[in-house]
């Protein structure tokens, strides 16, 4: 970790929760941070697990990233052939989720 | 919340759509294989069509393919990958056999409207086949997506009556027969809970990282059809390709298998692997890949043509519904509905619809609406009321059997379908006919047992030994309510052997609905898990409804196993408890409520919530705990008396081949006294009180950004 610095409040979260910690393999899922995580292969709905802790936390910050690259397209508009303009009534989906829109297909 | 209308006059029949997800594909990756697979398929999914404005790769491809109606002897390769073989230098001789023209057998359009609208992309033949239209079959829903899909992308111009008559004869022309859509049914109903655990990993895998394999089961094409269902996933969400059609075996250089690969080519575009692996199955420089191999099973599985929809085709008949209809309903949470269902034909498989509800409460509930009738098999209505406690509207999704004397369905509504209503239905006939039964569970032994039987043509004059339940119940008397309903009071024996017992009527053979137990061995809760969407703001709650049901063990002698026999529902307390996945797991302060008497669970708003770490979403997994004190037989149990020493040594069975403290080999608190001794046989039981309790897990997850399904599809 000497190499990695944090950056921002919600690393600085994990560095300090994890401070003192020795590199050691568990608990897995304590290492995890939140987010899509590729190891778990997380579904939308319901990690590799039948579980909800696998998944992106909070939903608002990923977002856009599965809009852009039509990551989830039947769960989120797509960017790249149905809804391009889905974006524009929330410029920052994690500040102003509440102005999130429902499309309707 | 501002909807992206896809027809602002908000098209009854084109509105409604594939509430799972008609789309698929995702990947996280961006790369320039990517990039490049991205343009491949988008060049073989979406060849530009000369003559046609609009730009659906599905179109182009099919007519590139399809120019004069036939296919080649490799029946459903693209254009563009024919091309790639013959650029190849494939020898003469199979380069004549792919020349070799052979008709492709299609189903003829005979619809102006869909001549008119759709020929601009689908181009008609002399047969009147018209191409992709004509090498299809779906259900109602799938043609409504597909329908949907050509308004959003490919401008197609139809009013919502149009889009409606068009949907219309889609799916009674290029429909599903009834086996077909009774595999399809859990899409069509939209339930929330189904498994699909037993279909074949490589079709889950492909398909199902996305949508429900519901949807694949709404559709049935020909070989060509389904690889260009393929590129069209290719053109549309092109990241597919990585994330799921590939397949881990074909990412780490080629294909598993190859017992598809002489039927199918390589419809997507791909990474390169070595001339060795690819070579006879791909001009890409890949093997086939896993949707590959996936599609070469649908198309042998799910093909165009079935023999059971070429006779419906033959035979074809508007299939007379009039008339009355028993209903027997249960409502998670709710109990059982038991009434009537009155059809009045309007116009060729139209009707307006009037149920006659009884709820468990006694009330009575009057709702009206209209349906429609497709393809001889399937029903698809609305009904609404106004009464207080009522679900408001209900969409009634419904399969006619092939006796056309009983349909089965469910009914339902929630922002995502999730309360629902499974109804069976009877034809009301004057031949005698039991549909079902109201508390057709009995202990062993027991008296003065009232059971209600729903069924259809009793006669007025009814005794009580017109019914048969079996050596040692005796049916003590019999009144009748109506032609549709009977009430029994009912004795049984003890010593009468446990299980199912079939339920007649004087030469009428019944359902086997009769289920003698000993006593009571536990509780479950249904469904589990349960499933539950956080919401508010952005788009409703999902809410998840919990039922408790009664259990005795089975033959086997050892509950909270499979071969137990669940009983009746019961009144239960209902909590929630913390359900550590995590050190300080604390999802039970945030996902919601959940309603101590009725079993509702409310989840909490969406968005972050800055109360959490991470300012995590209200999302998480908890306990659903229901318990309860019921008074129960004690079970009558005989020790088994050892016969020698061998046997009595520790094998741990019975004489009646009971495992001796079952319980044990749970987790279930209520299993303590599963193996009570010991009395005599032919003892009256001795009633205890116990306390039940069972627990459940219940998720409760993120909301879906796209609604599929606007819930109008069949209002008119």
């Amino acid at each position: 970790m000497k190499h990695v610095r944090a950056i921002n409040q919600k690393a600085r979260l994990i560095e300090e929760r994890f401070a003192g910690a020795e590199d050691s393999v568990g608990p897995l899922a304590e290492r995890i941070p939140f987010g899509c995580s590729t190891q778990l292969a997380p579904g939308w709905e319901v990690d590799s697990g039948g579980g909800t802790y696998g998944l992106c936390t909070p939903i608002e910050r990923d977002l856009y990233d599965c809009y852009h690259s039509c990551y989830w397209p039947a769960q989120v508009p797509d960017a790249l052939t149905n809804f391009a303009d889905w974006s524009r009534s929330c410029g920052a989906p994690v500040q102003d989720w509440s102005s999130i829109d429902l499309v309707f297909p | 919340m501002s909807p992206v209308p896809l027809d602002p006059a908000g098209d009854p029949a084109v509105e409604d759509a594939d509430p799972p997800a008609p789309t698929e594909g995702r990947s996280r990756r961006s790369s320039q294989g990517d990039t490049q697979r991205r343009r491949r398929g988008g060049r073989q999914g979406g060849r530009q069509d000369r003559t046609a404005p609009a730009t659906d790769p599905e179109g182009q491809s099919a007519d590139a393919a399809d120019e004069t109606g036939h296919e080649t002897a490799q029946d459903g390769e693209s254009g563009s990958a024919r091309g790639d073989r013959s650029r190849r230098g494939d020898s003469d001789e199979e380069s004549g056999a792919r020349r070799k023209k052979v008709p492709r057998e299609g189903i003829p359009v005979q619809h102006p409207l869909i001549e008119e609208r759709c020929v601009v992309c689908h181009a008609r033949d002399d047969e009147g086949k018209m191409t992709r239209i004509s090498y299809m079959r779906k259900t109602p829903e799938a043609w409504e997506i597909s329908i949907k899909r050509m308004v959003r992308l490919y401008f197609v111009s139809l009013s919502p009556e149009e889009a409606k008559e068009v949907v219309r004869y889609l799916a009674e022309e290029h429909g599903l027969s009834r086996q077909e859509a009774r595999a399809a049914m859990y899409e069509s109903e939209r339930r929330v809970h189904w498994s699909e655990e037993d279909r074949d990993k490589d079709l889950r895998e492909t398909c199902a990282e996305c949508h429900t394999l519901g949807r694949v089961l709404s559709e049935r094409r020909d070989q060509q059809e389904w690889k260009l269902l393929k590129a069209t996933h290719l053109a549309l969400y092109p990241l597919v390709d990585f994330q799921s059609f590939q397949g881990r075996s074909s990412r780490g250089g080629g294909g598993r298998g190859t017992t598809s690969g002489a039927t199918s080519g390589n419809a997507g575009g791909g990474r390169g692997t070595p001339p060795s692996e690819t070579a006879g199955t791909s001009g890409r420089g890949r093997s086939q890949d896993r949707a590959d191999r996936v599609l070469a099973t649908l198309t042998s599985e799910q093909g165009l043509f079935s023999d059971e929809w070429r006779d419906w085709n033959q035979e074809k008949r508007e299939v007379p519904l009039e008339g009355r209809w028993i209903v027997l309903g249960h409502e998670v949470g709710r109990g059982p509905i038991r009434g009537t269902l009155d059809l009045q034909r309007v116009a060729s498989g139209e009707y307006q619809s009037k149920w006659t509800w009884l709820r468990a409460n006694g009330r009575t509930v009057v709702r009206q609406g209209t349906g429609l009738f497709y393809a001889g098999h399937s029903w698809r209505g609305r009904s609404t009321s106004t009464a207080p406690g009522e679900l408001e509207s209900l969409k009634e999704v419904l399969l006619l059997d092939e006796s056309w004397t009983r349909m089965e369905g469910r009914l339902f509504t929630g922002e995502y379908n999730e309360l629902g209503i499974e109804v069976e239905l009877l034809r009301a006939s004057e031949t005698p006919t039991i549909l079902g039964v109201l508390g057709g569970e009995m202990a062993v032994p027991s008296i003065g047992n009232r059971i209600e039987v729903i069924g259809s043509g009793f006669p007025e004059k009814i005794v009580a030994g017109d019914f048969h339940l079996g050596a040692g119940i005796t049916v003590l008397g019999a009144e009748r309510h109506d032609e549709s309903r009977v009430n029994l009071l009912v004795s049984v024996d003890s010593g009468v052997p446990l299980g199912r017992r079939a339920i007649d009527f004087r030469i009428h053979q019944g359902p086997r609905a009769i289920t003698l137990y000993d006593t009571i061995d536990g509780i479950r809760i249904r469904p589990n898990p349960g499933f539950s969407r956080v919401g508010g703001k952005m788009r409703p709650k999902q809410l998840e409804r919990f039922e408790a049901v009664a259990f005795t063990r089975g033959p086997d002698g050892v509950p909270y196993n499979e071969d137990d026999v669940e009983l009746m529902t019961v009144p239960v307390k209902w909590s929630l408890e913390e359900f550590p996945i995590r050190p300080g797991d604390d999802d039970l302060q945030f996902v919601g409520e959940l309603d101590s008497e009725t079993g509702v669970f409310t989840p909490a708003i969406d968005g972050p919530n800055p109360e959490r770490r991470f300012s995590a979403n209200n999302i998480g997994d908890v306990y659903v705990v229901a318990t309860c004190t019921m008074t129960v037989p004690e079970r009558l149990e005989v020790k088994k008396v050892p016969d020698d020493e061998e046997q009595s040594g520790d094998d741990g069975e019975d004489a009646t081949g009971e495992v001796a403290g079952a319980e044990e080999s749970t987790d279930q608190e209520s299993a303590d006294a599963a193996n009570k001794p010991i009395a005599a046989a032919d003892s009256p039981p001795k009633m205890i009180e116990r306390e039940f309790r069972a627990r459940g897990h219940l998720l409760v997850t993120v909301p879906i950004y796209v609604q599929w399904d606007q819930n109008k599809w069949n209002q008119r």
